[in-house]
């Protein structure tokens, strides 16, 4: 199965390989976008959807390895397939080690690489819903107050009403009154699924007194 | 030796004993001893009756008589045959090294020749797969078949093509000299390593002389010289930032009537122990070689009249050249 809104990028230098590559993917029922250098393709903005970079590592100018540096430095979550004419160990460990999914001498094996991009798009479809999934827990969390806020990491800490009252020299009846309107802003209806919402928004537990994360 | 009883040789009758292809220059050395009084000194093959040939050196002058007119040539010939043998001996074993050391290039070059073969395969391959796929999901686009197929021809002449470079450099035949310019030489080269330099992550550049007169050289050997440059400048550079490495090819005419090549590249340099031994055979500073690249770039080169040398470059790395006469013929 092919994730939605997918596409796979290829770079190569060589034009036999671009043809090949870019008629298999088609074959397969990938949607595919080809460059014949590396300085093009960082030039293109980020594909939003799930995507996978098929990368030649020896290439003039920029080559693969630059381009893995370069996305990371982005911080862009790329997922990198190398591919080369005449590769060794040391390279292939070095591009493994920095996040590369796969490193594959040409001629590659057509099933192989195909189930490698397969492989990938599903994984970055998964990095995406991540990301997106964040984006909307952050986004609900960003609707609080930063008193709200407080009062929120200390529930998730599991403290009772009295508790936090005490934690933050208030009364209880306020820190109610908080609390009712901080699960309604989140759209949660129990504790677990507060802890839940604020695991996917990676916000760090309660690291102190007073402070917004 | 089957000349006539009486003694008395006339010129046509020497001039008809000698091997076809010496004939017209014997008769042009004699000529020019008899009217322009020039010494007599040539080496020549005569045949002798019985089929053999004798490799015969004379060397003379002409004799006027007393009206100072031509009357003989008095000289003195003596057989070489020996001393050709040996130098035709010489010769070969001069161009067996130089094929071998050609052969042992082509296995310094392997991993290059693999990447270049290793692109039209990964061409080929991709096709062939595409075109299952296409008729395994019943949507054939004949159009489509007929492209991908021609670029599956393409690829594989691509991939003989290759292969047949690689026999064309290890061929034994000689090319012979020929009246060639250098500037095709760099770009072939240039062509045949593009690879080899992407192996090395490397940038190979060239500044050619677009006036660059003609030399007379065999072009398989002179390209054998430079390709051995343009691997050791490589191969010189593992310890340089990969930003930085570089090579670069260039030729001019020089104001003394050679035309000049040379290889720079941005590695260690040559240190002064190194250098005096470069172009010394079997003496090597790769763990793998054998030594015999620049000695037999050397006698390659010399055996065309050229000189060859190495320095150590302004900022940094070194530059070898070699340079060749300028051709004289028209």
């Amino acid at each position: 199965m092919i994730p939605p809104n997918s596409l796979v990028f290829v770079i190569d230098d060589d034009a036999s390989v671009r043809k090949g590559l870019s008629r298999l993917l088609r074959s397969a029922g990938y949607k595919s976008e080809i460059f014949s250098s590396a300085a093009d393709f960082l030039a293109r903005s980020p594909h939003p959807g799930p995507c996978c970079v098929i990368v030649d590592v020896r290439m003039p100018g920029l080559n693969g390895i630059d381009v893995q540096e370069a996305l990371i430095q982005r911080r862009r979550e790329e997922q990198l397939i190398f591919i080369t004419g005449h590769g060794n160990m040391p390279m292939c460990a070095r591009v493994i080690k920095a996040g590369a999914v796969d490193f594959l001498p040409k001629p590659f094996r057509n099933a192989e690489l195909l189930q490698c991009i397969g492989r990938t798009l599903m994984r970055s479809a998964d990095q995406r819903s991540c990301a997106a999934e964040k984006g909307k827990a952050r986004g609900l969390l960003d609707l609080l107050t930063p008193r709200e806020f407080e009062v929120m990491q200390l529930v998730t800490t599991g403290l009772l009403n009295k508790q936090i009252a005490g934690e933050l020299g208030t009364k209880e009846k306020t820190v109610k009154v908080h609390r009712g309107r901080l699960m309604q802003k989140l759209r949660v209806r129990s504790v677990a699924e507060l802890v839940h919402l604020t695991q996917k928004a990676s916000i760090a537990p309660f690291a102190g007194h007073r402070t917004k994360v | 030796m089957g000349w006539p009883a009486s003694g008395k040789i006339t010129l046509e009758h020497f001039i008809s004993r000698l091997h076809p292809d010496d004939r017209d220059r014997i008769r042009q050395a004699i000529d020019d001893a008899i009217h322009k009084g020039q010494d007599f000194d040539s080496e020549y093959r005569l045949v002798l009756p019985d089929g053999i040939v004798r490799w015969m050196a004379t060397r003379g002058s002409v004799r006027l008589d007393a009206h100072g007119k031509p009357a003989q040539l008095l000289g003195i010939s003596i057989d070489i045959t020996a001393r050709k043998q040996a130098e035709l001996e010489a010769k070969q074993r001069r161009d067996e090294l130089s094929h071998l050391s050609r052969v042992a290039l082509i296995g310094e070059m392997s991993a290059s020749i693999a990447h270049e073969l290793n692109q039209p395969l990964a061409g080929i391959v991709s096709n062939a797969g595409a075109g299952q796929r296409f008729i395994d999901r019943g949507n054939v686009d004949l159009q489509e078949i007929r492209e991908l197929l021609a670029d599956i021809g393409a690829d594989a002449r691509r991939a003989s093509d290759v292969v047949r470079g690689i026999r064309g450099m290890i061929k034994k035949e000689q090319m012979g000299r020929q009246r060639i310019n250098l500037n095709d030489i760099v770009t072939n080269v240039v062509h045949i390593l593009s690879s080899d330099a992407l192996l090395h992550w490397c940038e190979l550049k060239t500044s050619l002389d677009t006036n660059l007169p003609m030399v007379e050289a065999d072009p398989i050997q002179i390209q054998q010289v430079l390709i051995n440059l343009v691997v050791n400048a490589f191969e010189a550079m593992p310890e340089t930032p990969v930003s930085t490495r570089e090579v670069e090819i260039h030729t001019q005419q020089n104001a003394d009537g050679a035309v000049r090549v040379s290889v720079r590249d941005y590695g260690v340099g040559i240190s002064p122990e190194t250098r005096s031994r470069l172009f010394e055979q079997f003496f090597t500073t790769k763990a793998e070689g054998l030594g015999m690249g620049l000695a037999i770039a050397r006698s390659i080169v010399e055996a065309h009249a050229g000189t060859i040398d190495a320095e150590n470059a302004e900022d940094g790395g070194a530059r070898f050249h070699f340079t060749l006469p300028i051709s004289t013929a028209a």
